[in-house]
């Protein structure tokens, strides 16, 4: 086994620099993974359900069951959804 | 599930003559737009957070239980993954969701509760890096070089596949295709290494879900729910049965795949599952990245709970396409131009479900599960060469920042290299094909080689070394054999009507008990280390931090009780 392997081993946890850190390194708090989640989500959304409302009235006629319209209600929860997680995860959340 | 499970339906899939299956508008271009921009975004944002190397290749051990889990998942839930074994649902009806419930959720609590404690103890940066530890540098540079090579092939395969299904479902240009998503995942990668892997993952792990997730609600709005999904089944295929799992496995000529229930329970349930959710670095190195313990055991016991559920967006449309879809789906095999094979399973349901703007979520579902797993492929190829090969082999001594820089340079040439094997690919598929099966041949024995090394401190380095060579000859032998003498297949996977998902499955199996035999004959007449050697690597001198002070429901032990007992529900359920 070399050193640094071992030392590895017997070393204790790694410093948890982004998770606890008593002060926020120079580079700043790493944004949880959840923000990119919400932020994608919320464009998707806006962008779909934006779309569902613009073909409400003439479903495109290739898709079965396009009368359920399930393009308005996908994209109403995708827009909530990514909505909550941007304002819940998003840098302004000290 | 495994890859050689459902690599050979993929890549039927590649060589296909059906025509383009979608026709997507500009919304659904722009939002797949959005996604390459997004996953870019992360990767950059991410850079400047990746400093030593503990954070290119562990992502700095700060992920918490549920994001190591859901990258976990994501790493697994391939586009090859999704759409091969739709296709496989249409093929061999429910009984393929044993790939994702005996054939995953046993193997992923026993990693969490039996086998993770070892590799977090031991603070290893990978299999092959444990491997070194309780044994030696052969045995590592054994499976790291397998690994290694197998791992680069497989991405290249990824990236071809992704090409080919953009070309059958868009129409884009194949070499447009490769390049652009390569070059993507490279850059990303390089960028912020594990750290931007995971964190691309779990979008990604969200876009699959919610872009694949309104097929089976409308399918089954469509069919009248459960019930009116099977009486349409047998109505468009009398006399055959689809819908159960166990029902037609006590002989092997009474169940569309060919095999018997000894085939499921141990060889699918107990070698080729158990070896590839505990042993195949690509997966574990997501647990590995946990933040402690705890979150490292709790990380996969999360995941089985996700894994259960997969079967509604890939397993289900394959039922609902038996069901609803007006014409039968033909094997690769057979088909003559115009029409469809199987695995254009869940494009067609896409088509048929999805307008514009769902289009492109479904799209970019199917892309982003093609860029989790070639990102989690370049990643782990990054972590084993320059860990498992470059360090001990080359340069032992050298700092932090020249491995984190060798991680960077291993991930861009991994990927150059993958796109080599794509164009590879593309002119010997069946070579391609080839590599894939022996990559999964190598996960079987060595299972055999890690648990046993785990668990019982008599193995010795000699004896896991000669086990894991055997083992992993006579699983290449075995599919030599049956490849080029059909009738070996009665033989080896015990009945003449073995389909190739069952040949597969025996041939795990044989492979296991090799390695397992000669490991525990070579071992008995050689000298084991000493005790004190093994202390944080076997099971016996290794004392495991106990849960007893967190209270039950945060206990990892207590929800792997609960996915167990979900997953048996299920089987009663569909029996």
């Amino acid at each position: 086994m070399d050193p640094e392997t071992r030392n590895q081993r017997e070393g204790g946890d790694p410093p948890h620099r982004v998770a606890v850190g008593a002060e926020d390194p120079p580079e700043g708090k790493m944004l949880p993974v959840w923000f990119f989640v919400g932020i994608i989500f919320l464009i998707y959304g806006v962008i779909i359900l934006i779309t569902g409302l613009l073909e409400i009235h003439h479903p495109p006629a290739t898709v079965l069951a396009a009368e359920l319209h399930p393009t308005i209600w996908w994209g109403a929860i995708l827009t909530a959804l990514g909505g909550f997680y941007v304002l819940y995860f998003g840098p302004w959340k000290s | 599930m495994t890859v050689q499970l459902l690599v050979a339906p993929a890549l039927c899939f590649l060589f296909s003559s059906a025509p383009t299956t979608l026709s997507p508008h500009l919304i659904d271009f722009a939002v797949i737009i959005i996604y390459f921009v997004m996953v870019l975004a992360i990767g950059f944002y991410l850079k400047r957070y990746t400093k030593s190397g503990q954070d290119f290749f562990l992502a700095g051990r700060e992920m918490t239980a549920w994001v190591a889990g859901l990258s976990f998942m994501s790493a697994n839930l391939g586009s090859l993954e999704l759409m091969g074994w739709a296709g496989s649902a249409y093929e061999y009806g429910i009984l393929a969701a044993h790939w994702y419930w005996i054939g995953a959720i046993p193997a992923m609590l026993f990693l969490g509760i039996v086998m993770m404690p070892f590799y977090y103890i031991c603070k290893t940066h990978s299999v092959p890096g444990y491997l070194e530890l309780r044994f030696d540098h052969a045995t590592s540079g054994l499976s790291g070089i397998c690994f290694a090579v197998m791992t680069i092939l497989m991405s290249g395969v990824n990236m071809f596949a992704m090409a080919v299904v953009m070309k059958v479902l868009l129409g884009w240009n194949i070499h447009f295709s490769i390049w652009v998503s390569s070059i993507v995942v490279g850059v990303y990668v390089a960028a912020g290494g594990l750290f931007s892997a995971i964190f691309n993952e779990v979008v990604q792990f969200f876009l699959i879900w919610f872009g694949a997730l309104l097929i089976p609600i409308i399918g089954l709005i469509e069919s009248h729910g459960w019930h009116g999904m099977v009486a349409r089944i047998h109505a468009n295929f009398p006399g055959q049965d689809f819908t159960h799992l166990w029902r037609g496995l006590g002989h092997f000529n009474t169940n569309p795949m060919g095999i018997h229930w000894t085939g499921i329970v141990f060889g699918l349930g107990m070698v080729t599952s158990m070896g590839y959710w505990t042993t195949d670095f690509l997966v574990v190195q997501r647990v590995m990245s946990a933040k402690d313990l705890r979150a490292a055991k709790m990380a996969p016991v999360i995941a089985s709970f996700f894994k259960m559920a997969v079967p509604f967006i890939v397993i289900l449309p394959g039922l609902l396409a038996l069901a609803v879809l007006p014409f039968h789906l033909v094997p690769q095999s057979i088909a003559k131009a115009g029409e469809y094979t199987y695995n254009a399973v869940l494009p067609l349901m896409l088509g048929r479900y999805c307008g514009p703007g769902l289009l492109g979520l479904g799209i970019t579902a199917l892309i982003a599960g093609f860029m989790a797993g070639m990102a989690g492929n370049v990643s782990a190829f990054a972590t084993v060469w320059t860990y498992d090969l470059y360090r001990p082999f080359m340069r032992k001594n050298a700092s932090d920042a020249h491995y984190v820089a060798m991680g960077r340079w291993s991930s861009i040439i991994g990927i150059l290299v993958s796109i080599g094997a794509a164009y590879v690919a593309m002119r010997f598929a069946s070579i391609m094909d080839y590599v894939q099966a022996l990559f999964s041949f190598f996960i079987a024995p060595l299972f055999g080689t890690v648990i046993l090394g785990m668990l019982w401190k008599r193995i010795t380095s000699k004896g896991a070394f000669w086990g894991l060579l055997a083992g992993t000859i006579a699983s290449i032998t075995m599919f030599l054999l049956m490849r080029f003498h059909p009738r070996s297949v009665a033989i080896i996977a015990l009945s003449p009507h073995a389909k190739v998902m069952a040949q597969n499955v025996y041939q795990a199996l044989w492979s296991w008990v090799v390695c397992v035999l000669v490991t525990l004959i070579v071992s008995s007449l050689t000298q084991p280390r000493p005790e004190q050697e093994l202390v944080g690597l076997v099971y016996g001198c290794t004392e495991i931090p106990s849960e007893g002070h967190y209270p039950l429901l945060k206990r990892p032990i207590f929800w792997a009780g609960v996915s167990f007992a979900v997953f048996l529900l299920l089987q009663w359920i569909f029996w």
